[in-house]
C-alpha cells in the first residue's frame, strides 16, 4: 500500500508575519476613527465659540477704557458684552473644546471603539445650541445677573440636557472599558464628568427654582464658579496633563502613587473653596475660613502634581523644541502651579483686603481658565487632530506663532491684572482719594490688557485658520513626523 | 505587612503609570516630535541639539 501524500496547509495570508504592535496599530486607528466626526464637531464648535468670545474679549476690555465706544448700541454696553464674553469662553470654548479632548481620551483610554456616537453629536448640538440661546439672551438683556450663570432659564435647560447625552455616553464607555487598571486620567475625566452636573444643578436650583435669601445667593454663586474652575476645567486639564506629558516624551509619570495622592486631595479639598472670594463680607466667619483654609490645602495636590509633572520631564525639557503639544501642555501645568500659589495669596485675609473686587480677581480667574487650562487644550488638540485626520499639521511657524502669540498674550494679561489690582485695591483702600484718581491709577493696565487681548486674538485666529486647513483636508501627508530629518526642508520654508 | 512588603506593593503600584504605552508606543519613544529646528540655529548649535534625537528611534504617528 503507497504511502499516503503529505497534506500541507498553505496560510492564507502567504508569508506575512503580523506582530503584537501591528495589531495594537491597527486597533489604535480604529479607535482613532471611531471617535473622528464626534470630536472634530465638538472641537470645530469650541474654535468658533473662542472667536467669538475674543471679538467680546477684545471689546470688554477696550470698553474698560474707552467706556463711551458703541456705548449707544444697547446689546455691545459692557454689561452685557463681559457676561457674554465669560459664557462663551466658558460654556462654549472651554466646555465644548475640554469635552472633544475628553471623548478621546477616554476611548483611548478604555481601549475601545467609540460607542453610540450618536449621543455626543446630538449632545454637541444641544449643547451649541444652549449655549447659542445664552449668548443671545445676555445680548438682548435677558441675562440672570449671576456670574458665570448669566444664561437664561431656556439656555439652562438645554445645556443640562445636551450634558446628560454626552455623560451617559462617557458612563457606557467606562462600562464597557477593555479590563484592565484604571489610569489616572480616566480618575480626573469620570470625576469632571460627575462633578459639572451637580455643580450645575445645585447652583441653578438655589439660584433660581427653590432661591436661598439674601447673601447665601452670592455664596452659592462664588461656590458654583470656583468649583467650576477647579473641579470642571481643573480636573480635565490635569487629567490631560498626566497623559500627555508622558505620552510624548515616552516616559511613564514619576510616581504613579503621588498621582494618586494628587488626585484625593484634589477631590477633598477643591470643593471647599469659593468663599474666600467674599472676605469681610456679611457671612459667617466659619464659611469664610474654611474656604480660605481649603484653599490653601489645595497647596497638596499642587505640589503632588508639580512635583510629578518636574520630575517625569526632568532631562526631557529640550524636547519642548520639537514637540507643540508637549510646548503647550507643560507651560499649562506650570501656570497651573502659579494659578494655585496665586489663589492662595489673595485668598489670605490680610491679601484678599486689598485684592477682592479688584482687577486681581479677574486675572486670578484668567490664570487659571486660560494659562492653565487652555493651554492643555490646545498641546492636546496639536496631538489629537492629526490622528483623526491621518494628516500633519502643515505649518510649524503658524504653531509657533499661536504659542507665543498665547504665551505673551496671557502673560502680559495676568502681570497687567494682578498688579493693576493690587495698585487699585491700595488706591481703594485710602479714604483720601477720590474715586476719578483711583479709576486713573488702573486706567494703565487696562490699556495693557487691551494689548494682550489682539495678541490673544492673532494667535487664535491663526490657530483656527490652521484647524480649518486641516478639517478641509489640507494638512501634510506624512506616516512620520517630518520636521525632525535635518535633511528634509517644508517647501517654501526656510527651516 | 511587612516595610519590604509595603514597598514592594509601592513598586508594583507604581508600574501602573505604564498602562498607556504597548509594545507599538513602547516605553523610551517619543511619540509627537514635530517641530522644526529653529532658523536661527548655526551649524554647530543644530548638531549639538539633534545628535541626541538621531541616535534615538524614529518615532511613528501611530
Amino acid at each position: 500500500m503507497s504511502q499516503p501524500a503529505a497534506l500541507t496547509q498553505e496560510s492564507p495570508l502567504g508569508d506575512v508575519e503580523v506582530t503584537t504592535s501591528d495589531v495594537e496599530r491597527v486597533e489604535r486607528a480604529l479607535i482613532d476613527a471611531s471617535t473622528r466626526l464626534p470630536v472634530l464637531v465638538f472641537y470645530a464648535s469650541a474654535i468658533a465659540w473662542l472667536l467669538v468670545a475674543t471679538l467680546f474679549g477684545v471689546l470688554t476690555s477696550f470698553k474698560m477704557h474707552v467706556p463711551g465706544f458703541l456705548g449707544d448700541v444697547s446689546f455691545l454696553t459692557l454689561g452685557r458684552v463681559r457676561p457674554a464674553h465669560l459664557n462663551a469662553i466658558i460654556y462654549g470654548w472651554g466646555s465644548m473644546a475640554g469635552m472633544g479632548t475628553s471623548i478621546w481620551l477616554m476611548a483611548r483610554l478604555c481601549r475601545t471603539t467609540l460607542r453610540h456616537p450618536l449621543l455626543l453629536i446630538s449632545g454637541a448640538a444641544f449643547w451649541n445650541l444652549g449655549v447659542l440661546m445664552g449668548i443671545v439672551g445676555i445680548l438682548l438683556g435677558d441675562s440672570t445677573g449671576y456670574e458665570w450663570l448669566e444664561f437664561p432659564a431656556s439656555s439652562a435647560i438645554t445645556l443640562f440636557v445636551a450634558y446628560l447625552l454626552i455623560m451617559t455616553w462617557a458612563l457606557i464607555m467606562f462600562r464597557y472599558r477593555r479590563r484592565g487598571h484604571v489610569y489616572i486620567t480616566q480618575w480626573y475625566l469620570l470625576g469632571a464628568f460627575l462633578w459639572f452636573p451637580w455643580l450645575y444643578a445645585a447652583a441653578q436650583v438655589m439660584l433660581f427654582i427653590l432661591p436661598v435669601e439674601g447673601v447665601m445667593q452670592a455664596a452659592v454663586n462664588w461656590w458654583f464658579a470656583n468649583n467650576l474652575l477647579f473641579l470642571w476645567f481643573g480636573s480635565i486639564g490635569l487629567g490631560t496633563a498626566y497623559y500627555m506629558i508622558p505620552k510624548v516624551i515616552g516616559r511613564p509619570v514619576h510616581s504613579y502613587y503621588l498621582a494618586t495622592i494628587g488626585f484625593w486631595t484634589f477631590a477633598l479639598f477643591s470643593s471647599w473653596t469659593g468663599m474666600q472670594r467674599l472676605v469681610d463680607g456679611p457671612f459667617p466667619a466659619w464659611m469664610i475660613t474654611a474656604s480660605i483654609a481649603a484653599t490653601i490645602l489645595t497647596i497638596v495636590p499642587v505640589a503632588t502634581v508639580g512635583l510629578n509633572h518636574h520630575m517625569t520631564m526632568r532631562g526631557y525639557f529640550p524636547l519642548m523644541r520639537y514637540s507643540p503639544t508637549l510646548r503647550f501642555t507643560v507651560f499649562g501645568a506650570i501656570a497651573y502651579s502659579a494659578f494655585s500659589v496665586v489663589g492662595v495669596i489673595i485668598s489670605l485675609r490680610s491679601m484678599a483686603r486689598i485684592v477682592q473686587f479688584t482687577e486681581a480677581s479677574v486675572g486670578y480667574t484668567y490664570m487659571g481658565l486660560y494659562a492653565f487650562f487652555t493651554m492643555v487644550i490646545f498641546g492636546s488638540m496639536y496631538y489629537i487632530v492629526p490622528r483623526l485626520v491621518g494628516r500633519e499639521w502643515r505649518y510649524a511657524s503658524l504653531i509657533k506663532l499661536h504659542f507665543w502669540g498665547s504665551a505673551y498674550g496671557i502673560g502680559l494679561m495676568v502681570l497687567l491684572l494682578l498688579v493693576g489690582g493690587f495698585a487699585q485695591g491700595l488706591s481703594l483702600n485710602d479714604p483720601t482719594l477720590p474715586f476719578s484718581e483711583i479709576t486713573d491709577t488702573v486706567m494703565p493696565y487696562l490699556r495693557g490688557r487691551t494689548l494682550s487681548w489682539i495678541l490673544l486674538t492673532v494667535s487664535h485666529l491663526v490657530f483656527a485658520f490652521h484647524f480649518g486647513l486641516m478639517l478641509l483636508g489640507f494638512g501634510r501627508t506624512a506616516s512620520v513626523p517630518t520636521f525632525l530629518n535635518p535633511l528634509e526642508r517644508e517647501p517654501g520654508e526656510g527651516h | 505587612m511587612s516595610f519590604s512588603d509595603f514597598f514592594a506593593n509601592l513598586r508594583r503600584y507604581n508600574e501602573n503609570a505604564a498602562v498607556i504605552f504597548d509594545h507599538a508606543e513602547p516605553i523610551g519613544r517619543a511619540t509627537d516630535l514635530v517641530m522644526p529646528r529653529r532658523r536661527w540655529f548655526d551649524r554647530r548649535d543644530r548638531r549639538k541639539i539633534l545628535r541626541p534625537l538621531e541616535s534615538a528611534p524614529q518615532s511613528e504617528r501611530s
